[in-house]
């Protein structure tokens, strides 16, 4: 669905370089800090940015030249770019109606009544939380084959987010080949929805593991000073100076829990590795 | 296309208090001034509504989303050209029934084929000047456009008022009276010939600043 080989995008104060790719059936998910590079892929992605270097596949079009055909096929959610804010949904169903030809106005306004959105107010009297069900609710109702989020689930509160990311699954669930690239810098979000995840930090890709992995094999070592000295250090990714000693990240966690049984091993998620590798020492 | 046109034309509509207040104040205006100015006011307004939405567009970053439908820049582009040109000859035609309107209201005599000619002439006129702003907008935005459309404007005016006194101090006598025979050839000719040889030349610009407009959205990033 996504193919992308040495992407380089070179701003005056930022640099991206990043290859990533999303095969046909699978949700992957972008994590990063803000600023991290996640909007930048994103746009180039939608072909909204000339990159300076690389490639980029996108349903087997170069996002530069897709046709109306291609941007059909796409279902996507910009997190601080949408429809004027002058508009009712009312006014946007006659807009997508001439706009993609598959539209599912049936679906939207359906879907638009069990979210709870107000069919003729303007956009601009809208929650955060429900021009986010909009945004998401417009990518997923022509029947595209790869959803593109951006952030999808920023400034909503946990109950708003889950219902969100319901609709996405619901959105899956309709065929096995359809797609989703995800970004988002709220952890729970990826690892309860996504196949694999990428973590980016300015402008590389630092990890790229399946979501079963990370939860899996990955783990936190807590560990005092002396201990440190003292173990196997060959499947530590990263560590962190704490108070007690130190946090380290391993992706071999049954290694540690079978050899050093006195260390304490958590379990491994996304929010304490993204403390551990974009802050630690 | 079709997608961005509905937009347009639903963003106007919400702004319909505007054009009852345009439409008021054209109607008094013609009473007041020329009768010919509530054509030349309307075709002004109708044709210059393209730029109030390419500022609707850009207004809290819009533009990368509408990038992101199936729509080209290019798309963008000539669907901001054939929406200025329906603005145009809607308003045009709205100018020119209340213009007829108001004299027949004044009871004055007139030529019909006189006053329409008249009315029809402000059409290449404003195609020239949607074919000029248009690209700039696309380029530059709402708040920068001003400033370069005011350059231009400055440099077109400045261009032309040296380009003449150089040209006349270069002529010679008997040049300067082939000139002037020349000129009063041009004006003798037939009303309908100029006015169609002014539709072609605005006509021609129209569809050059369409593909500069293109090769502008084409290349942009957002």
């Amino acid at each position: 669905m996504i193919k992308i080989t040495n992407l380089q995008k070179n701003y005056k104060d930022f640099s991206l370089s990043i290859s990533l790719a999303v095969p046909a059936g699978t949700v992957t998910g972008l994590i990063g800090k803000n600023g991290a590079g996640k909007s930048t892929t994103i746009k180039a992605i939608l072909g909204l940015i000339k990159p300076d270097g690389g490639t980029i596949e996108v349903l087997g079009a170069d996002p530069r030249h897709f046709s109306s055909k291609d941007k059909e096929n796409l279902g996507v959610a910009l997190s601080d770019s949408g429809f004027s804010m002058m508009l009712s949904i009312k006014e946007i169903v006659k807009i997508l109606r001439k706009t993609y030809p598959e539209f599912d106005e049936k679906f939207f306004l359906e879907q638009c009544k069990e979210q709870g959105l107000p069919m003729d107010k303007d956009l601009k009297d809208f929650s955060t939380g429900m021009k986010a069900k909009l945004r998401v609710l417009v990518a997923i109702s022509h029947n595209a084959k790869l959803l593109v989020l951006d952030e999808p689930t920023s400034g909503l509160d946990v109950l708003a987010r889950n219902e969100l990311l319901d609709m996405l699954r619901n959105y899956l669930d309709q065929d096995n080949e359809r797609s989703i690239l995800i970004s988002s810098h709220i952890s729970s979000d990826l690892e309860g929805l996504c196949d694999d995840i990428y973590m980016i930090h300015k402008g590389q890709i630092l990890l790229h593991e399946d979501t079963d992995t990370i939860l899996g094999q990955y783990g936190i070592l807590k560990i005092g000073e002396d201990e440190f000295a003292k173990i196997d250090q060959q499947y530590l990714i990263a560590k962190r100076k704490e108070s007690f000693g130190y946090s380290c990240l391993t992706n071999e966690k049954q290694f540690y829990l079978d050899n050093y049984p006195n260390i304490v091993v958590e379990n491994g998620n996304l929010d304490d590795m993204i403390m551990i590798m974009l802050g630690g020492k | 296309m079709n997608g961005l046109l509905e937009k347009d034309i639903l963003i106007l509509i919400k702004q319909k208090k505007l054009f009852i207040i345009y439409i008021a104040s054209a109607i008094m205006l013609s009473f007041a001034m020329d009768s010919t100015f509530v054509v030349s006011y309307f075709t002004m307004i109708g044709s210059l509504l393209v730029l109030t939405t390419i500022s609707y567009d850009t207004f809290d970053n819009g533009m990368p989303f509408l990038m992101s439908l199936p729509v080209s820049g290019k798309t963008y582009a000539q669907e901001k050209f054939l929406f200025s040109l329906i603005g145009l000859f809607v308003s045009w035609g709205t100018g020119v029934v209340v213009h007829f309107i108001t004299i027949l209201l004044q009871q004055k005599e007139f030529d019909l084929l006189d006053l329409l000619g008249m009315d029809i002439a402000f059409v290449p006129f404003f195609l020239i000047i949607i074919s000029v702003m248009i690209p700039i907008n696309l380029k530059y935005g709402a708040d920068k456009g001003r400033i370069v459309l005011l350059v231009i404007c400055g440099l077109v005016v400045g261009t032309a008022f040296l380009g003449k006194k150089i040209f006349m101090d270069l002529l010679k006598d008997t040049d300067r009276i082939e000139l002037e025979y020349f000129l009063a050839k041009l004006s003798s000719l037939p009303k309908y010939a100029v006015l169609i040889a002014c539709f072609v030349i605005a006509f021609v610009i129209f569809f050059i600043a369409m593909k500069i407009s293109s090769g502008i959205m084409s290349k942009k990033e957002y």
